[in-house]
């Protein structure tokens, strides 16, 4: 099978068959094992594996979006015209895009030839189209969540998974994350975790407007 | 953002089946009369999705990464085995560490006597020189008998 048939046969069984999600995920994990040092430098093992992850997860909603899809043997765009390069560079410029999000959260990293990178990124529309342009402009909000919640801190998506995800209530997450005290503070803390998101997401909404 | 309202947004969201009818129309009522309180609700419903999507797959993900890691390393089968007799395995840990500890002490403690012992053979006996070294004037003649000190 050729690259090319092989990406639209992972692409077209991704939304409903396990075994193809696997192999697409260790597809572009042994694609990203032995390239991601090309695209970008990170000592920290973690955050490799969190950009891995995120990116993944990317990848993965713009295919149950129909952003990427299958026909016949051709991966095809959003625009409806043929992909023109592989989905693991695709893959990887969605990695590169997550990782500049990285550096931004964590400035010690970074040196001044990322920073310069992050600089042109700002005005950057490909990075936008990337990691947030969609049709409907609810998904660009989701979209934009989705990015912020992967940088937030462990805490506060630890607390917003549990009640909007899990569904369960301050009472039984209080007794699950003992280090909060009591009902309000958890009431406060996961308001303000709300609010932090909101305005985190907002700016990048109202950046990606202005593009 | 009103931190007041938000109460009302979640339990539309997540238990609006514990809500009246009346109460689920007067709370869209107030949202349609205020553009602010449903910019919030919109903002929740898609935090809402965002976080489903999101957790969805990255727990899949994390299935996928154990199932290749166990693919990657042929000694998975061995370790995880390991992991299954970890109590075991502590218990025996603990029972070495005992009987070095044991063996480090009872030789430190012979050590500390051998060497006290040889420290202080000097004051035991009378240990003037000649009763100890004999010379050759001497040598044939009868050796001074050792006295004890006490």
């Amino acid at each position: 099978m050729k690259k090319h048939q092989k990406e639209a046969f992972l692409i077209a069984g991704m939304k409903e068959n396990y075994s193809t999600q696997y192999e697409l995920y260790a597809y572009c994990r042994n694609y990203y094992r032995t390239h991601y040092k090309g695209v970008f430098f990170i000592e920290d093992s973690w955050a490799v594996e969190e950009i891995f992850q995120n990116s993944l997860i990317k990848l993965w909603e713009d295919i149950e979006n129909g952003k990427i899809y299958a026909e016949g043997d051709v991966v095809m765009g959003r625009d409806g015209k043929p992909f023109t390069g592989s989905i693991l560079t695709y893959f990887m410029s969605i990695a590169r895009f997550k990782y500049m999000e990285w550096v931004r959260e964590n400035p010690t990293y970074a040196d001044p030839e990322v920073e310069q990178i992050h600089e042109i990124q700002k005005k950057d529309k490909i990075a936008y189209d990337i990691l947030y342009d969609d049709d409907d402009e609810n998904r660009v909000m989701q979209n934009i969540l989705a990015d912020v919640l992967s940088r937030m801190s462990e805490r506060c998506r630890e607390i917003l998974t549990k009640f909007y995800y899990e569904e369960k209530d301050l009472d039984r997450i209080l007794l699950e994350i003992p280090s909060i005290d009591s009902k309000n503070a958890l009431k406060t803390k996961k308001h303000k975790c709300i609010e932090n998101l909101r305005h985190t997401a907002n700016e990048i909404y109202q950046r990606y407007l202005n593009l | 953002m009103e931190i007041r309202f938000q109460d009302p947004i979640d339990q539309y969201l997540l238990r609006a089946e514990q809500m009246s009818e009346a109460e689920k129309v007067d709370f869209l009522n107030e949202l349609q009369n205020d553009p602010e309180k449903k910019a919030q609700f919109e903002f929740t419903q898609n935090l809402k999705k965002a976080l489903a999507s999101r957790e969805e797959k990255r727990r899949r993900i994390l299935q996928m990464q154990e199932q290749y890691e166990k693919a990657q390393d042929p000694h998975w089968e061995q370790s995880e085995e390991e992991d299954d007799d970890g109590l075991e395995a502590e218990k025996i840990r603990l029972h070495r560490k005992f009987t070095r500890r044991l063996i480090r002490w009872t030789s430190a403690a012979a050590a500390v006597l051998i060497l006290g012992f040889i420290a202080t053979q000097p004051f035991l006996y009378d240990s003037s020189p000649d009763l100890f070294y004999r010379t050759s004037k001497t040598i044939f003649q009868p050796r001074a008998r050792r006295t004890r000190i006490w």
